[in-house]
């Protein structure tokens, strides 16, 4: 073979095996990302079940918990109030989320809601934690999204001292239809992986947010309380 | 041959060294490039006078109240609104168009202000037909679209490729977000989340609803003939004379 058709040849071969590289290695390299942001931790010990992720994946499952398990304590915390839930306009997230825990057949005895001040999520572990701690020993079972599951243990690993993170166990909730092998073939799943994999990476890299903490719709409120 | 391969060599050469100084000059300065790259995607316009604000699904802790700041300030006097397809809703939370609705409600807006569309929307892209399917029937009105400053560019694209000859019935209106803006958002999560995925999503929108393939075939295609050229240019050179 002459050096002209054996570097055509050349060229073909490398351009068929990357194109067999890519057929292959796209979709189990997205199936390595989502495992990337899982994390699902052994739960023996738990004895209460916290909510940070108000999927309804999530909340069906921890009321279920709930009930199967006999657990002593279904937390429902809430940070700071939303705009519309300040005025008044709207019901608090939390006591959403517990309306829809009894709905699914949570005990009502069991359910306790946390309030908070917190703007950001190391906030709310740090708050959570000094009202929850109260010399209870056991840990707690923080249930959320999957593709959130590593986003949180990051937090509260960053929030808390090493022995109270210790006390917190991830687990993770696969949304439904999405799982590892199939989230990138929606949109709603793609942009769901899409903006949980720059939350996880911006914690990893940047620890927790700088807030500002400006209201910029303040010289409403003066006209609405006038009207 | 030695002029062909020394020419490859300056050619990736200079191609390094002018990424290592891009590289450099943001590295060295961030700020001023974070804050020009987020203020690209506000073309939020000063409010004006309009017949009507339509308010974009989404952000209920600022949309809805600079919809009822133009109000307020008698820039209009109608709200559209439109319904989500928010499948991934647990029961007992209100859907996105009510809370928007008891949220204006509450702040003093009667329920004859507010015109509803029924559209099940997904998109901002879905939104835009909405708007074009209530101008069909209001073919003078001029609107006020709302939504947060770092969307607008995407949607003032979108609304303008969808409704065509009536972009000059349409002005946007930059809703400021909480905790961050864009002087800082690439220090608050939500705000990378924010505005580092606007830039995908509008390239996303190029391709899928304008003419964005058409570039990249064309770019494609100029780097395929090049490479062809280049290869074909290279084998003539090393074919020995007479061949």
């Amino acid at each position: 073979m002459t050096a002209g058709p054996r570097r055509r040849f050349r060229w073909v071969a490398a351009s068929l095996l990357i194109l067999m590289a890519l057929l292959w290695g796209v979709p189990a390299s997205l199936g390595g990302l989502y495992r990337l942001l899982v994390v699902d931790q052994p739960t023996d010990g738990c004895d209460r079940v916290m909510i940070v992720s108000p999927s309804p994946g999530c909340l069906e499952f921890a009321a279920n918990i709930v009930a199967d398990r006999g657990t002593d304590q279904l937390i429902v915390p809430g940070g700071r109030l939303r705009r519309p839930e300040r005025i008044g306009a709207l019901e608090p997230h939390y006591l959403l989320w517990k309306r829809q825990l009894l709905a699914w057949g949570a005990p009502e005895h069991k359910v306790r809601t946390v309030a908070t001040a917190a703007w950001t999520p190391h906030e709310l572990f740090q708050q959570l934690d000094q009202q929850l701690a109260d010399g209870h020993s056991g840990k707690c079972q923080v249930v959320t999204t999957a593709t959130l599951s590593r986003y949180y243990r990051l937090v509260i690993d960053q929030a808390l001292p090493e022995e109270r993170a210790q006390a917190y166990v991830i687990t993770a909730v696969a949304p439904q239809p999405a799982d590892r092998a199939n989230w990138y073939r929606n949109r709603r799943d793609l942009k769901r992986v899409f903006d949980h994999s720059l939350r996880t990476l911006f914690v990893s890299v940047r620890g927790p947010s700088e807030v500002v903490k400006a209201d910029p719709f303040r010289h409403l409120y003066a006209a609405l309380a006038t009207r | 041959m030695t002029w062909l391969i020394r020419s490859r060599r300056a050619v990736v050469l200079g191609l390094v060294l002018v990424l290592l100084a891009v590289a450099g000059l943001i590295s060295s300065r961030p700020r001023p490039f974070l804050t020009r790259m987020g203020g690209w995607l506000d073309v939020g316009e000063s409010p004006q006078s309009v017949d009507m604000v339509m308010i974009l699904n989404g952000d209920l802790d600022t949309r809805p109240f600079q919809a009822i700041d133009l109000l307020r300030q008698n820039l209009a006097s109608r709200v559209l609104i439109t319904s989500s397809a928010d499948a991934d809703r647990a029961s007992e939370f209100p859907r996105v168009h009510e809370a928007m609705r008891r949220i204006l409600n509450d702040c003093g807006v009667a329920d004859e202000q507010i015109e509803f569309m029924d559209s099940q929307c997904r998109s901002t892209f879905d939104e835009a037909e909405t708007l074009q399917r209530y101008l069909d029937e209001h073919p003078g009105d001029s609107v006020a679209v709302v939504t947060n400053d770092y969307h607008t560019r995407r949607t003032r694209w979108v609304f303008q490729q969808v409704l065509g000859d009536r972009r000059g019935q349409l002005h946007f209106v930059s809703a400021p977000t909480d905790e961050f803006n864009v002087n800082n958002w690439w220090r608050h999560e939500a705000g990378c989340v924010a505005y580092l995925s606007e830039f995908p999503k509008f390239a996303f929108y190029q391709f899928r609803y304008g003419r964005g393939w058409i570039w990249l075939v064309a770019v494609i295609g100029i780097i395929a003939v090049s490479l062809v050229l280049w290869g074909t240019r290279a084998t003539r050179i090393t074919e020995p004379a007479g061949e």
